[in-house]
C-alpha cells in the first residue's frame, strides 16, 4: 500500500475509534441530556407538551 | 451602584493602564504566549491590588477609586510610562491587524465553528451568570463567606467561625473580591471564574503552537478543552479550580517554550518569560497547594520536550539575558519584573505565613501524614501522603472513568467531568498521537505524572476529580494533533470528523446548559426575581429553606446569631447585598438553655439560627427542647430561635 493509501486508511481506523468512543460514552449521559432537552422545551414551550 | 460602576472603573482602568504597562516590559516574541502573558496580568494585578488594600483594612470602593485615580496620574506624570500609554493605540491597531491575518489563514469550517462557539457560549455565560446566585458547596461554606466578611470589615482577616476552611489559601477569593466589591451585591461574582477560562483555553492554543501545531489544529484544541463540562461547570460555580488549570497550563506552555525553541527574533529574549512563570507559580501556591505536585509533571513535560528537542533549546542563554535585561531595563523591565515578583511572593506566601504564626501550621486547618505518621497536626484532618491513599485514588479513578456512575454535576461526585469530546474523540486521538507523535508522548508523560502524584495526597472522596479538570487539555491537544496529521486536507475523513466533533462539543454543551443540576421550576422562580433580589438563601434545591425563612424574620439592622457545623453553609445568611451581620454563638456539650440564651445575648443579638443538615443534630434536639419548654428560647420559625425573658 502506497503512503498516502496508508495514511487514509490511518484516519479511518482514528475515525472508527472516534465513534466508538462517542458510542461507549453516550451511555448513561445521553440519557441525562434528553431529559435535559425535554426539561428544557417545557421551559421554554410549555404548552408543547400539555 | 451608578456610583458603584464609577469607582470600579476608575480602580479598574488603573490595573488595566498597570497590566498593559507590565505586559509590555515583560513580552517574548510569541504572540500566542504574549496572549497569555496580559491575560494572567489582568488577574494578578488586581488580586494583589486588593490583597494590599485588604491587609491595610481599605477595602471600600470609594479609596480604591482613589487609589487608582492617583496611580492613573502617577503614570501620565511619568515621562516613559505616558508615552508607552499613548502608543497602546498604535498598539492596539496592530494587534487587529495582527488578529485579522490569524483568522483570515483559518479553514473557513473552523472559522464557522468558532464563531458559533463563541457567540453560544457568552450566551450561556451571561444567562448562567445573571440567572442563578451562587451555589456550589465549597462557595457557600468558605470561598464565599470570606469574600462577604471581608468586604463588611473592609480588611483581609480571619473571623470566629466553626468553618475552619475560611483558613485555606484564598487567592481566588481575593480576585472574586474585584466583582462584588464596587457594586456591593453578588449579582456577577461567578463573572471572577470566567478570565481563567479564558487563560486555560487560550494556554491550550499556546501549547499547540509552541509543540510545532498550525493555527488551527491548536485552535481546535482550544475549543475541545473549552467544551469540558468539569471546566464549564466550575468557570461559573465560583470555585477555584478554573485557575489551578489555567496556571497548570500557563506554565506549561510558557516552560515547554523555554525547553524547545532555541531561536528568538532579534532584539528580544525571554527573561520577561521566566518571570511570569515564577509568578504564575506563587500565584497557584497562594490558591492551592497543590500546585507542588502538578509541578512534578510541569518538570516531567520540560525535561522530556528538552531532551527531545535534541538539546537545541536556548535556555541556557537565559541568565545572561535576565541579567541583561535588569542592567539595560528596557522598557521598565526592572520594575515590571520587580513589582510583580513582589506581588506574586506577597499572594504566595501570605496564607502560608499568617496561619504558620497564628496556629503554628502553615496549612491550618490541615495536616500532612506520611505513611500513616502524623508530620503535621491537623485541626480538621490530615492530607495523607502515602501508597495506600494513591490505590485508593487510583481505584476510585478506574471506576469514574468514562463518568459511567452518574450525570456530571458542578461537585462532580463520582465522575471526572471530563465529557463527550475527551472521551469519545481524545482518547482514540490519544492512542493514535502517542504511537505517531513525540510532542503528544512527552504531554502524556507530564500529564501523567501530575495526576499520579496528586493521586499520593489528595484524600479519597467522591468528588476529588475536581482537582484534575486540566487533565482533558492533554486529549484535546491529542484532538488537535490528529485533526493535523490525519484528517486535515482529506474532505471525507475531515468531514466525518468535523460532524463528530460538533455533535461531541454541542453535547457537552447541551448537558452543561443547566450545571445538569437545576430544574426549569428552579430557573422559573430564579427568573421571576428582580437580577438584585436572587439570593443563594431562594435556591430551595441547594439551600434549606431555613435559611429564606430566616432572612425574612431577621432584619439587615439586627445582627444574626448562628450555630452551624464545620462544614455548614454560611454564605446565603449575609445576604446578596453583604447587609446581614452575623456571629457565631458556639454551644458546648452541656449547656443550658438559659445559658445559651446568655450566649447569644452576650453577642448583641437576640437570634439564633440553625439548620438540619447544617447544624449538629445534638444542638438541634437541644435547642428543640428548649423552645418546648418556652422558658428562655422561641422558636420563631423553622431554624430560627429567638430569646425572650419573661
Amino acid at each position: 500500500m502506497s503512503s498516502s493509501g496508508s495514511r487514509a486508511l490511518e484516519a479511518w481506523l482514528v475515525l472508527v475509534g472516534m465513534l466508538a468512543g462517542t458510542a461507549w460514552y453516550a451511555w448513561p449521559q445521553l440519557g441525562h441530556t434528553i431529559q435535559l432537552l425535554r426539561s428544557l422545551i417545557q421551559l421554554l414551550f410549555p404548552f408543547a407538551l400539555e | 451602584m451608578v456610583l458603584g460602576f464609577v469607582a470600579w472603573s476608575v480602580a479598574g482602568a488603573f490595573v488595566l493602564a498597570v497590566s498593559y504597562l507590565a505586559a509590555r516590559a515583560l513580552r517574548t516574541d510569541r504572540p500566542s504566549l504574549n496572549a497569555l502573558i496580559f491575560i494572567f496580568l489582568t488577574i494578578l494585578v488586581p488580586t494583589a491590588f486588593l490583597m494590599l488594600a485588604g491587609l491595610a483594612g481599605i477595602l471600600r470602593p470609594w479609596l480604591l477609586a482613589a487609589i487608582g485615580a492617583a496611580g492613573l496620574a502617577a503614570i501620565l506624570v511619568v515621562a516613559r510610562t505616558r508615552r508607552e500609554l499613548c502608543e497602546m493605540r498604535a498598539g492596539a491597531g496592530g494587534a487587529w491587524a495582527l488578529a485579522r491575518s490569524w483568522w483570515a489563514s483559518l479553514p473557513l469550517g473552523l472559522r464557522w465553528l468558532t464563531a458559533i462557539a463563541l457567540a453560544l457560549s457568552a450566551a450561556r455565560f451571561t444567562f448562567l451568570v445573571l440567572a442563578l446566585p451562587p451555589f456550589t458547596w465549597d462557595s457557600l461554606t468558605y470561598h464565599l463567606t470570606n469574600v462577604a466578611e471581608w468586604i463588611q470589615r473592609g480588611r483581609i482577616t480571619t473571623f470566629d467561625t466553626p468553618v475552619d476552611r475560611i483558613w485555606s489559601p484564598a487567592n481566588y477569593e481575593v480576585f472574586a473580591v474585584w466583582f462584588v466589591l464596587f457594586l456591593k451585591h453578588d449579582v456577577i461574582i461567578e463573572v471572577a471564574g470566567l478570565p481563567a477560562y479564558l487563560l486555560a483555553c487560550a494556554a491550550v492554543y499556546a501549547i499547540g503552537r509552541t509543540l510545532s501545531l498550525g493555527r488551527g489544529a491548536s485552535l481546535l484544541a482550544a475549543l475541545a478543552y473549552a467544551s469540558t463540562p468539569a471546566l464549564l461547570l466550575a468557570t461559573t460555580a465560583t470555585k477555584n479550580d478554573p485557575i489551578m488549570a489555567a496556571l497548570f497550563l500557563m506554565m506549561l506552555a510558557l516552560g515547554l517554550d523555554l525547553a524547545v525553541r532555541s531561536e528568538v527574533e532579534p532584539g528580544r529574549d525571554r527573561a520577561g518569560q521566566v518571570v511570569v512563570l515564577a509568578a504564575a507559580w506563587l500565584l497557584a501556591l497562594g490558591t492551592k497547594p497543590y500546585v507542588i505536585h502538578l509541578t512534578v509533571g510541569l518538570v516531567v513535560a520540560w525535561v522530556l520536550a528538552y531532551l527531545a528537542a535534541g538539546r537545541r533549546a536556548g535556555w541556557r542563554t537565559l541568565p545572561g539575558a535576565l541579567l541583561l535585561r535588569l542592567r539595560g531595563n528596557p522598557q521598565g523591565f526592572r520594575w515590571a519584573a520587580g513589582a510583580l515578583l513582589t506581588g506574586a511572593l506577597l499572594l504566595g506566601s501570605y496564607w502560608y505565613l499568617r496561619n504558620w504564626a497564628v496556629t503554628g501550621n502553615p496549612f491550618y486547618p490541615y495536616g500532612l501524614a506520611v505513611e500513616g505518621a502524623e508530620v503535621i497536626a491537623s485541626a480538621e484532618k490530615a492530607t495523607p501522603f502515602d501508597l495506600t491513599n494513591f490505590l485508593a485514588n487510583l481505584r476510585s479513578f478506574l471506576e469514574r472513568f468514562g463518568d459511567k456512575q452518574q450525570r456530571i454535576m458542578p461537585d462532580l461526585p463520582y465522575t471526572t467531568g471530563w465529557g463527550w469530546v475527551a472521551y469519545g474523540l481524545g482518547l482514540p486521538a490519544l492512542v493514535w498521537g502517542t504511537v505517531r507523535r513525540w510532542s503528544v508522548r512527552l504531554l502524556l508523560a507530564g500529564f501523567a505524572a501530575a495526576l499520579l502524584v496528586l493521586f499520593f495526597s489528595s484524600p479519597d472522596s467522591p468528588w476529588n476529580m475536581r482537582y484534575a479538570i486540566w487533565f482533558p487539555a492533554l486529549m484535546a491537544l491529542a484532538i488537535g494533533s490528529a485533526f493535523e496529521g490525519l484528517f486535515s486536507g482529506r474532505r471525507w475523513p475531515s468531514l466525518a470528523f468535523g460532524a463528530l466533533f460538533v455533535a461531541a462539543s454541542g453535547a457537552n454543551f447541551l448537558m452543561m446548559l443547566n450545571y445538569n443540576a437545576f430544574s426549569p421550576a428552579a430557573f422559573q422562580a430564579m427568573l421571576s426575581l428582580p437580577a438584585r433580589e436572587r439570593e443563594s438563601a431562594d435556591l430551595e434545591s441547594k439551600v434549606p429553606e431555613e435559611y429564606r425563612l430566616a432572612l425574612e424574620i431577621v432584619t439587615s439592622d439586627d445582627r444574626m446569631g448562628y450555630n452551624v457545623h464545620g462544614n455548614g453553609f454560611l454564605y446565603p445568611l449575609y445576604r446578596a447585598d453583604y447587609s446581614q451581620h452575623l456571629v457565631y454563638v458556639p454551644i458546648p456539650q452541656g449547656s443550658t438553655c438559659a445559658g445559651i440564651a446568655d450566649a447569644i445575648e452576650a453577642r448583641g443579638t437576640r437570634y439564633l439560627f440553625v439548620a438540619p443538615e447544617h447544624t449538629e443534630d445534638w444542638i438541634l434536639s437541644l435547642l428543640n427542647q428548649c423552645a418546648t419548654e418556652k422558658d428562655v428560647l422561641r422558636e420563631r420559625v423553622r431554624g430560627l430561635y429567638v430569646v425572650k425573658r419573661q
